[in-house]
């Protein structure tokens, strides 16, 4: 189903977040959304996701705006991963991952065959077959963010949200995620839709890239074709070098210097 | 660090907790019908179970009198009190995100006091009677509608003053710790400013106390304890949700705002409702959910119902021990739920630093 914003726009308090912000994500693709520190990635993954509501323009899943779609039926196409999710204490990972099924279940939450089913294959799709009695507080922050995939993926939404799901990773770790949620985007057509940090990781895996400033998108499109090293320049603010591998066509930055660094020294 | 087979979270270990409360609660119940200035023997207890209270003769009626109009509905009144005030714990530590929240935090307890305490201002010196219309009504039947009621107006409050921030746990919190004070200090300021001859009930009632509670209070606090027993099953998937946090509450399909609302306001009448049969008894609403979340999880499929249970033994086992203690007066059952609640709060406020 197409998920698209149409003109939103956000406040907090008296600052705007998202300024009359149109976006229409490819199906079935990997959306890595980039830009600097308070630019309204979280806010337009929480504004798609529909846990925020925008104060003008609407977003809209399939034939229906979001305010319009009852919360467990939302529930069954778009899953968020936020970027700090929270869990009591003691709760085992096979608890947590059976949440993920509670917009499939009724009122008390009683567990199917199917259900049981679903988890068992989320804990194995993400390498966590053996973990599902252990305590979430006894996992390391990797293996904790790999508990929170798999519980979004136990909620067999078609798209998944993901607010910086790296950024408290090493860098093995972070690689692990990438190619997990790649994994997933082949064999299981999901479309996954993220805010990334490290602007070569997104190059690396993202089919789309959504670069935002200010909470305006100020480049939408293919990596090789979004990431110039103007762009570097000024949304970023950092002097860098884009570079295509010949062979695999991957792209790569290296970055040299900050601009502004720079800048505010020469003025004072 | 513990492993995941020794915790007693582990589900082999549940029939033999199962046994030992049922074992625990059998031991509390049985002191507390038998022991207390008129000692009753276990079969006088046996046969006015099964015969009506009539039937004996002599000294065993007067027992069978003590025990039916003064020991049985003493000890189902504790019970529910307990049950509720635990569960009231319960809900309101998941939807505030906070292990040190209960009623009195949000100024439930408050409230429930402020306008308990108007109505014993109100009533005649002395006799405790308020005439309504044609009739002098005890004041002590009104006061559990009177403290539902300003439980739940101080929760009103609480939540219209946070709902700016779309009720947050830390504005729910704050706001609630503001109000509490308020309360609590016109409360104290009532007392010492308006020099009543009622102040001696009142101070005995605001130590939370189970003495003197006859069958009327039973049957006026049960529909809140029924309406309990029937949203538990109901709250239980919600709360579970907000646990995780208000984003992945939301991205589950929770209507977390609604859910919290309601979370609040049924917190708050079961809360109230039990302040208003017995005062307020503090800290069983804070100790027992902890313990009842080391005992099975914090799925609250369980940890909810294990809370009531477990809630309504401390309340009974409290006043059993506040009754044998030595010396001309009873402890007030506030009083010991204080006593064993104020260390368990210094320990969890250790362990979370």
């Amino acid at each position: 189903m197409r998920l698209s914003a149409q003109q939103i726009c956000v406040d907090y308090g008296k600052s705007r977040v998202l300024d009359d912000l149109s976006l229409t994500l490819s199906e079935g693709a990997i959306t890595c959304l980039l830009g600097p520190n308070g630019s309204g990635k979280s806010t337009l993954l929480k504004a798609l996701a529909g846990s925020l509501q925008p104060v003008s323009g609407q977003v809209v899943l399939g034939d229906r705006a979001l305010a319009q779609w009852p919360g467990k039926a939302l529930a069954r196409q778009l899953a968020l991963l936020p970027q700090h999710p929270v869990a009591p204490e003691g709760l085992l990972v096979g608890e947590l991952v059976h949440y993920g099924r509670s917009p499939h279940q009724g009122f008390w939450g009683a567990r199917s065959r199917e259900d049981d089913e679903i988890v068992a294959w989320a804990l194995a799709a993400t390498g966590l077959a053996a973990y599902g009695s252990r305590r979430l507080s006894q996992l390391s922050g990797g293996e904790r963010q790999r508990v929170w995939i798999a519980l979004a993926l136990a909620q067999q939404a078609p798209i998944l949200l993901l607010d910086e799901p790296t950024t408290f990773l090493d860098l093995g770790h972070q690689l692990e995620v990438m190619e997990l949620l790649t994994d997933l985007n082949r064999e299981h057509g999901l479309t996954v839709v993220m805010s990334l940090h490290d602007i070569n990781q997104a190059a690396r895996y993202a089919h789309q890239l959504v670069v935002m400033e200010r909470g305006r998108i100020v480049a939408h499109g293919e990596p090789a074709s979004t990431l110039t090293e103007d762009l570097l320049a000024r949304v970023f603010r950092v002097r860098g070098q884009v570079e295509s591998d010949p062979l695999s066509r991957h792209l790569s930055c290296r970055f040299h210097s900050s601009l502004n660094y720079r800048f505010a020294n020469d003025n004072g | 660090m513990s492993s995941p087979g020794w915790s007693l979270q582990s589900s082999r270990y549940r029939p033999m907790m199962a046994l030992g409360l049922m074992l625990l609660a059998m031991a509390a119940i049985l002191i507390n019908l038998l022991a207390g200035p008129v000692s009753i023997p276990f079969a006088v207890l046996w046969q006015s179970l099964w015969s009506s209270v009539n039937a004996a003769a002599g000294p065993d009626a007067v027992a069978a009198e003590v025990l039916w109009q003064l020991r049985m509905p003493r000890l189902l009144l504790g019970l529910l009190v307990g049950g509720q005030l635990a569960m009231a714990g319960a809900i309101l530590q998941v939807v505030l995100r906070n292990p040190l929240a209960d009623s009195h935090i949000l100024g439930i307890s408050g409230g429930a006091s402020l306008l308990a305490v108007l109505l014993f201002l109100f009533a005649t010196d002395g006799v405790l009677t308020l005439a309504v219309w044609d009739w002098q009504v005890s004041v002590l039947y009104m006061m559990p509608w009177a403290a539902t009621a300003g439980g739940l107006l101080a929760a009103g409050l609480v939540f219209r003053l946070s709902a700016a921030g779309g009720l947050t746990p830390m504005r729910l919190v704050l706001c609630g710790i503001a109000v509490a004070s308020v309360l609590n200090a016109l409360v104290g300021g009532i007392l010492a400013g308006w020099g009543h001859a009622n102040a001696e009930t009142v101070l005995a009632w605001l130590a939370g106390t189970l003495y003197g509670r006859d069958w009327l209070y039973v049957w006026a606090l049960l529909p809140w304890s029924v309406l309990g027993l029937l949203l538990l099953p109901v709250m239980a998937k919600p709360l579970n949700l907000l646990q995780l946090g208000e984003e992945s509450a939301s991205s589950l399909g929770l209507s977390v705002t609604r859910w919290r609302g309601l979370s609040l306001v049924v917190a708050s009448l079961l809360a109230a409702s039990a302040v208003g049969m017995v005062g307020p008894v503090g800290f069983v609403g804070l100790l027992v959910p902890p313990i009842a979340q080391a005992l099975v999880g914090s799925d609250m499929r369980r940890q909810l119902p294990l809370s009531g249970v477990l809630g309504a033994l401390l309340v009974v086992a409290a006043d059993g021990v506040g009754r044998s203690m030595p010396g001309v007066n009873e402890l007030p059952v506030g009083v010991v739920t204080s006593l064993v609640g104020v260390p368990f709060f210094i320990y969890v406020l250790r362990r979370q630093s």
